[in-house]
């Protein structure tokens, strides 16, 4: 256990009542407040607040490796927030006064998000949903001082801008030749996942997790599962865990590999994003052909794996892993692009101590130094696989650069998982009928997804999904502000935001 | 969503056969509108325009304005959020024009249907001139769908 496990914010959640095994604890408002005093000099790391209709629920990281929830019951609709001293909570706290109608004191921002007033009514997942009034109110954005001063100009972008992508809403002010300002406006794609996800039979709700982003389908799947499986106590067999291990790999490789060909596109590296396009493309295919499922979905099962060949799985890890050394090479001859490290390099700088202030882990923070990668706690990995180590200029020249060494190391870990693996041939256990509430988590290709389920009577009771894209949104905002705007769509990409995934 | 139906069936002119009439030589502009899915339709006409796909080849093309499409691409169930804008892009648009669904979402909200946030998919709500199925459906099958458009 490193520095922090034994952190003055992570003993006083311990201090509370526990509810749930050794990972969720209840504080009263004291005990709470006491936590949101302690988190102002501890470095706990927060990752993701939400309600079950009842209660406030905030998850954390102790020691980057023990998922640690406290949970308050509000008091008259309202808790004390946790922005004032975790930036990253902001916009948690507005989406769950939104959907809950659960209100954060001393909130860095109280202003709605996800709901933009045409919801049929208002905190639809609260205990009292309220009517709506109609019209909306319009959106209330930031001012922009600096525009008002210098007579610049306020340009929005989306959420239709004929660009394959989901619907997001980008406002930046312009002034001086700059960004003074960048806001984003989703909610657009906002589908209620957690809604549908309660009252679902654990298969249905895993098929569902596999439709929250489709370019982290099989991380939402196993994260779920997981966290289903820990409710159910149920264990998984061994084929199952390397299965997962091999579907998230190349569900990795093909995701960095898309991401990195919008990059090319948005910085004029036409070759480079076309390279990109045809070996994703390529894994994509085999994918397909072999599995059904292009895009992985539907594959990962409460209990394991779908029916099916384990030996396709490997035979596929060892297609794409035999891949790898060109597929890098490739892209890396068209990286020299002309103009190309020019306009990478030193743009949209992410600091460390910026993306832990606002909870940006995944790839996009391992560009910026941190180690922050939760396949040290996923079940099927071992830790010399994860050799890809982090960037330290976190500009887009490293979101580029630490995107590639994770293929080659993606390739490497397909190779070996596949090189000492004979398969027993049970990939599925049946989920036993247990009720409980467990944690799961993965490491997505954009970083830590998790869920939090609550399963009774053989169906999910409570769930909550978290998604890396909500920090990205916040990210994004602080590293495009001052940029130049020629290179904000190339600063949008290096992030790889998935609107879809940050609306849920 | 009445009124979506209201004004892209007014619009349509009663719903129009899907005849979009293409000179040889432009290519048929597509606007496309994620209206709120999980973006797996999205990534797969991504593909679809990328390079592994000659889309310009097949006298197809993505346009970034719906100003000068002839074809409105929906993916995605309509969120009620995005109901206007749908509208807004449909109105924006010269005649004649067509709608296509792509994805379970698009054509009745697949894994998506009504609730609170989302109204579902176009089926019923406006005249479809073509649905492609699947969820998502592949690059291949979304390319012949929009070739039969061609077709005339
Ligand atoms: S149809 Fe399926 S793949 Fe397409 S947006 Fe809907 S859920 Fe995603």
């Amino acid at each position: 256990m490193r520095n922090g496990a034994n952190g003055a914010a992570a003993a006083l959640i311990r201090r509370g009542e526990a509810e749930a095994g050794t990972w969720r604890f209840r504080l009263d408002e004291d005990g709470w407040r006491g936590l949101v005093d302690a988190l102002r000099d501890d470095p706990l790391p927060f990752v993701g607040l939400w309600s079950d209709g009842r209660d406030v629920h905030a998850l954390f990281l102790d020691g980057g490796a023990h998922p640690l929830v406290a949970s308050v019951a509000p008091e008259t609709g309202r808790y004390l927030g946790l922005s004032s001293v975790r930036p990253a909570a902001s916009l948690p706290e507005r989406c769950l006064h939104d959907l809950w109608g659960i209100a954060a004191m001393d909130a860095r921002d109280v202003r709605p998000w996800l709901d933009h007033g045409v919801w049929t009514s208002t905190w639809p997942l609260g205990a009292r949903p309220g009517p709506v009034s109609w019209p909306p109110d319009p959106p209330e954005f930031r001012p922009v001082p600096a525009v008002a001063r210098a007579g610049g100009m306020v340009q929005g972008i989306g959420p239709a801008d004929g660009l394959p992508q989901a619907p997001g809403h980008l406002r930046l002010g312009l002034a001086g030749g700059g960004i003074a300002g960048a806001e984003w406006r989703l909610g657009y794609a906002h589908r209620g996942l957690v809604a549908r996800l309660c009252g679902m039979e654990p298969a249905a709700a895993a098929r569902l997790a596999g439709r929250a982003a489709a370019g982290a389908s099989v991380a939402h799947q196993a994260a779920l599962c997981r966290a289903i499986e820990a409710a159910t106590d149920t264990a998984i067999g061994a084929d199952a865990v390397r299965c997962r291990v091999i579907l998230a790999e190349i569900e990795r490789i093909a995701t960095h590999l898309h991401d990195l060909s919008r990059i090319g596109r948005a910085a004029g590296a036409s070759a480079l994003a076309a390279c990109c396009e045809r070996l994703r493309e390529e894994t994509l295919h085999l994918c397909g052909r072999m599995f059904g499922h292009r895009m992985l979905m539907d594959l990962v099962v409460p209990g394991g794996m779908l029916e099916g060949d384990v030996a396709t799985i490997g035979a596929v890890a060892g297609q794409v892993a035999g891949r790898g050394d060109d597929m890098l090479r490739e892209i890396r001859r068209h990286l020299a692009w002309p103009g190309l490290a020019g306009r990478v390099r030193g743009c949209g700088t992410l600091t460390e101590a910026m993306a832990r202030a606002l909870g940006v882990g995944g790839v996009v923070g391992r560009a910026s130094a941190r180690e922050d990668d939760v396949r040290r706690l996923e079940p099927g990995y071992r830790r010399e696989w994860l050799d890809s180590g982090v960037r330290g200029d976190g500009d887009v020249a490293a979101r580029i650069d630490q995107r590639l060494a994770e293929i080659g190391g993606s390739c490497r870990m397909l190779a070996a998982a596949r090189r000492d693996w004979v398969p027993d041939g049970a990939p599925r256990s049946a989920v036993r009928e247990r009720a409980g509430e467990g944690i799961g988590c993965a490491e997505g290709p954009r970083g830590a997804v998790w869920y939090w389920v609550r399963v009774a009577d053989g169906a999910v009771q409570a769930a909550f999904p978290r998604d890396p894209a909500l920090a990205h949104v916040a990210a994004l905002e602080h590293v495009l502000d001052g940029a130049d705007p020629e290179d904000a769509d190339l600063i949008v990409r290096s992030f790889g935001l998935s609107a879809a995934a940050a609306d849920l | 969503m009445a009124i979506l139906r209201a004004i892209l069936t007014a619009a349509t002119g009663g719903h129009a056969p899907a005849r979009v009439p293409v000179a040889a030589v432009r290519p048929l502009p597509v606007f496309h509108i994620e209206t709120g899915g999980c973006e797996g339709c999205a990534m797969e006409l991504a593909a679809l325009d990328g390079a592994a796909y000659g889309l310009a080849a097949t006298g197809i093309a993505f346009v970034t304005t719906p100003r000068l499409a002839e074809v409105l691409l929906v993916t995605g169930p309509l969120t009620r959020v995005m109901a206007p804008v749908l509208e807004a892009a449909w109105h924006a648009m010269p005649e004649p024009r067509a709608l296509v669904a792509v994805g379970a979402c698009a054509i009745d909200g697949g894994p998506f249907s009504e609730n609170y946030a989302v109204l579902g998919g176009l089926e019923g709500r406006a005249p479809i001139d073509l649905a492609i199925a699947g969820c998502p459906p592949s690059p291949a099958a979304i390319l012949s769908g929009l070739v039969g458009l061609l077709g005339g």
